[in-house]
């Protein structure tokens, strides 16, 4: 996670622009975020993880979250992971590694942990949801320290099922993410790994474990990277193991894997993949269409940021910001460093626009994690939300300009590649500091605009009640399979995304899919391309509501 | 140990604190920035409107990443002695360091009004001007840098950089192929010699450069392992 020095002094800094973008966009089309955590019941919840002191890396990099509906009631539910403490699991023991919420409806949530069966104890650190076996109610699985957790969901009930499902796992597991990589109906699994870390002989703070002249906890630069997983669903209740032979490279480079996110990035029909990996290199694999990956990440130019320079990445998410029809990739880095925005040129290549979006120096003096792409205002425009927080208490008074907790980001999309940050626009509860990792984005009251949910280290979530982005008209679709692409088309606007099952940092968000739409009450066409590659279309279709295409 | 015989011989001299700033700067420069930080606090209490004593604790702090308290420091030293060589430039690097880009080209253009011949204040003039998306003034600093600077591989880099993002690869590519004959095993430049030749649709050439940037980084990654590996075995009962 702790950066290396830049080469060339500063050299980072060119990624970043300063711009005065955006001056025309009215103050009164900021929808307001409401923190309602207390109101709406999730005050009790904590993501323990590990000390407050934060003495080694393990303790630092959880937790994820999911707004899901796995009872079916047509309202989102929430998942919060929770991580534990090195006392706990020398003793074999642990937490409980999630924390189950359903939704009443009326905004309020109540937990429904062991009553639903989602029991399990450990240290979790991340979340994916899909329906793997094919039942039609959306599974959970959570990566964890020490084991991954597998929930079959059975109308509404769970049942834990990784080691026969062969998805335990072991090691320092943190991203993960369902894709039907070979398309054969079932989906199929990635898991990223961390480091390798031993929570008996976790590596001591040492003269050479240093932050800008702080002493701080050890790794990931140091430490033995874990190699990630992919795994092939046989018949929706057994995965087997296939990482070597599809191609996957992570047990050559042993690079720090955290978020994970899917999508067909290069618009063949395949599922593709692109991985963040912490203080190195980022992963993109290009699915082959024949069970196999290459990675191409230097090459297409998501990798490294504009310079070439290895970051400490985080979190990522893949969305269509310039409405081009080709999916971009935005991922969150270290403080002294910017978030990166990578469009999507077309033909397997990427550009990094951090620069000139303008999302770079807002991010400078923050650390990144959750990150999603949604269109908060409904202009139709993909905007985007950043949960930060850093990683070092030690920062605290250590005049560096940085603090622990950290204000996030909500940069609003000005419809011509550049972003305006507005966070603090956005009503006091984003002007406050947190300690922000995982976020999820949906609309949990059904009220027609996204909302965001944040897992924070060491304390209570924060559930943001997006008030008044619904002044715009949307429309949404439900009840798509992972990997399904949508396109819909308005007057003078085209709009795609796909369904995924993780993104983020660690996290999973609502599975429909929600499309701003200004001031247009209808949308002309809606193409829905199904992860078989069948393609259906519909015309016509009215906004304010949620649609099925059966 | 060190300390206490760098303040005795402090103690000792009368012109001043310049040897004592020499050896604070020198011990940072080494890494040992706490101890250097000790004799700095001893120094400044003996040469309070000394700007010399507040310069080196700017410097100190540009390296510990504390830009505010450098940018403090400098208002202290500019306020004692307004033309103080290289005062405005390190403002400008402290604003760079908080991603103040206008600020920053402020202090440099101020820092090269009084000493037109600086070649860092362009170079860094150059990099703040490229962030402000103002590439053909950052050109401009950049071609000037390199006059003034002609053995740097930075402001190549830099400069090359400017020229893939303008559609001229073919320019970037003679720029950071001196670039690392001057420093060799430059992985950064590797990379972007690799982005230039890939524009240029040379593919194998560009395959080889990234290919020997990531070696090269994998190198560095393989000696902070070492590094570790060697420190928490001290630690070790």
């Amino acid at each position: 996670m702790q950066r290396k020095r830049p080469i060339l002094p500063l050299s980072l800094l060119a990624c970043g622009a300063a711009l005065a973008v955006g001056e025309a966009y009215a103050a009164d089309r900021y929808p307001i975020f409401t923190d309602v955590t207390a109101r709406a019941g999730l005050a009790g919840f904590v993501n323990i993880q590990g000390a407050r002191t934060k003495d080694f890396v393990i303790e630092s990099v959880g937790g994820g979250c999911a707004l899901l509906d796995f009872d079916k009631d047509g309202w989102l539910d929430i998942l919060l992971v929770r991580g534990s403490t090195l006392e706990k699991i020398r003793r074999g023991t642990g937490d409980p590694v999630a924390a189950l919420y359903r939704s009443n409806g009326k905004g309020g949530f109540h937990d429904v942990t062991a009553e639903r069966g989602l029991t399990a104890s450990g240290w979790g650190m991340g979340v994916a949801i899909a329906d793997a076996d094919n039942n039609g109610w959306p599974d959970v699985f959570l990566t964890g320290f020490g084991r991954n957790f597998l929930f079959f969901n059975d109308r509404g009930r769970f049942r834990e099922a990784a080691s026969e499902a062969g998805l335990a796992g072991g090691g320092f597991s943190t991203g993960a993410a369902f894709f039907d990589y070979d398309r054969d109906g079932r989906l199929d699994l990635y898991v990223a790994r961390y480091v390798e870390f031993d929570a008996f002989h976790p590596p001591r703070r040492n003269p050479s474990c240093r932050y800008k002249g702080l002493d701080v906890f050890c790794g990931p630069r140091g430490l033995p990277g874990a190699v990630d997983s992919l795994y092939h669903n046989e018949n929706g209740r057994r995965f087997r193991e296939v990482t070597g032979q599809a191609g996957l490279v992570d047990s050559r480079w042993n690079y720090y894997g955290l978020g994970v996110v899917a999508g067909d990035f290069d618009d063949d029909g395949w599922p593709d993949l692109y991985v963040a990996n912490d203080s190195t290199p980022n992963y993109l694999y290009r699915n082959n269409g024949d069970g196999t990956f290459t990675e191409t990440a230097t090459a297409a130019g998501v990798a490294y940021n504009d310079d070439g320079l290895e970051q400490a990445s985080m979190g990522v998410d893949a969305g269509d910001f310039d409405n081009d029809g080709r999916l971009d990739l935005v991922v969150t880095n270290f403080e002294r460093d910017t978030n990166e925005l990578y469009r999507n040129l077309g033909g397997g290549q990427f550009r990094d626009v951090t620069m000139s979006s303008g999302i770079g120096p807002p991010s400078f003096l923050l650390l990144g994690w959750g990150v999603g792409f949604a269109d908060f205002n409904n202009d139709g425009l993909a905007d985007l939300f950043v949960a930060n927080g850093h990683v070092y208490p030690e920062v605290d008074g250590a005049a560096m300009g940085a603090s622990y907790a950290q204000r996030h980001l909500l940069h609003y999309n000005l419809g011509d590649g550049r972003f305006r940050e507005a966070a603090a626009q956005s009503g006091p509860a984003l002007r406050r500091a947190y300690t922000g990792r995982g976020a999820a984005f949906g609309d949990y009251d059904n009220d027609g605009d996204i909302d965001i949910l944040v897992n924070n280290i060491d304390d209570r979530p924060t559930l943001f009640r997006n008030d008044g982005g619904n002044r715009g008209r949307w429309i949404r679709f439900r009840g798509l399979p992972v990997g399904t692409r949508v396109s819909i088309t308005t007057p003078g606007r085209r709009q795609m995304t796909e369904v995924k099952s993780a993104s983020s940092h660690l996290s999973s968000s609502d599975t429909r899919l929600h499309f701003g739409l200004g001031t247009d009450d209808s949308v002309e066409r809606v193409l829905v391309r199904l992860p078989s590659g069948e393609v259906r279309e519909r015309v016509g279709l009215a906004a304010g509501r949620e649609w099925e295409i059966p | 140990m060190i300390v206490e015989l760098l303040l005795a011989a402090l103690w000792q001299a009368p012109a001043g604190p310049t040897g004592a700033l020499r050896r604070a700067a020198e011990m940072a420069e080494r890494g040992e920035e706490n101890a250097a930080e000790e004799l700095l606090v001893e120094t400044t209490r003996l040469y309070p409107r000394h700007p010399d004593v507040h310069f080196v604790w700017a410097r100190l702090h540009l390296q510990r990443e504390r830009a505010p308290l450098a940018l403090a420091a400098l208002q202290k030293v500019l306020a004692l002695r307004p033309d103080f060589p290289r005062a405005r430039h390190h403002k400008g690097l402290a604003h760079l360091k908080l991603a103040e880009f206008d600020t920053a080209i402020e202090e440099f253009s101020a820092e090269l009004k009084r000493d037109p011949g600086y070649g860092e204040a362009y170079y860094y003039r150059g990099i703040a001007r490229a962030a402000r998306q103002d590439p053909s003034q950052a050109e401009r600093d950049l071609r000037r840098a390199l006059e003034l600077t002609p053995g740097s591989p930075s402001v190549r880099f830099q400069l090359a950089k400017l020229q893939i993002d303008a559609g001229r690869p073919a320019e970037a590519v003679v720029l950071l192929r001196r670039s690392l004959q001057i420093q060799p095993g430059y992985p950064l430049a590797h990379y972007q010699l690799g982005r230039a030749y890939q524009q240029l649709g040379r593919g194998k050439e560009a395959e080889t450069e990234f290919a020997r940037a990531r070696q090269l980084q994998e190198e560095e990654r393989a000696a902070a392992a070492q590094t570790l590996r060697q420190a928490g075995a001290k630690l070790q009962p």
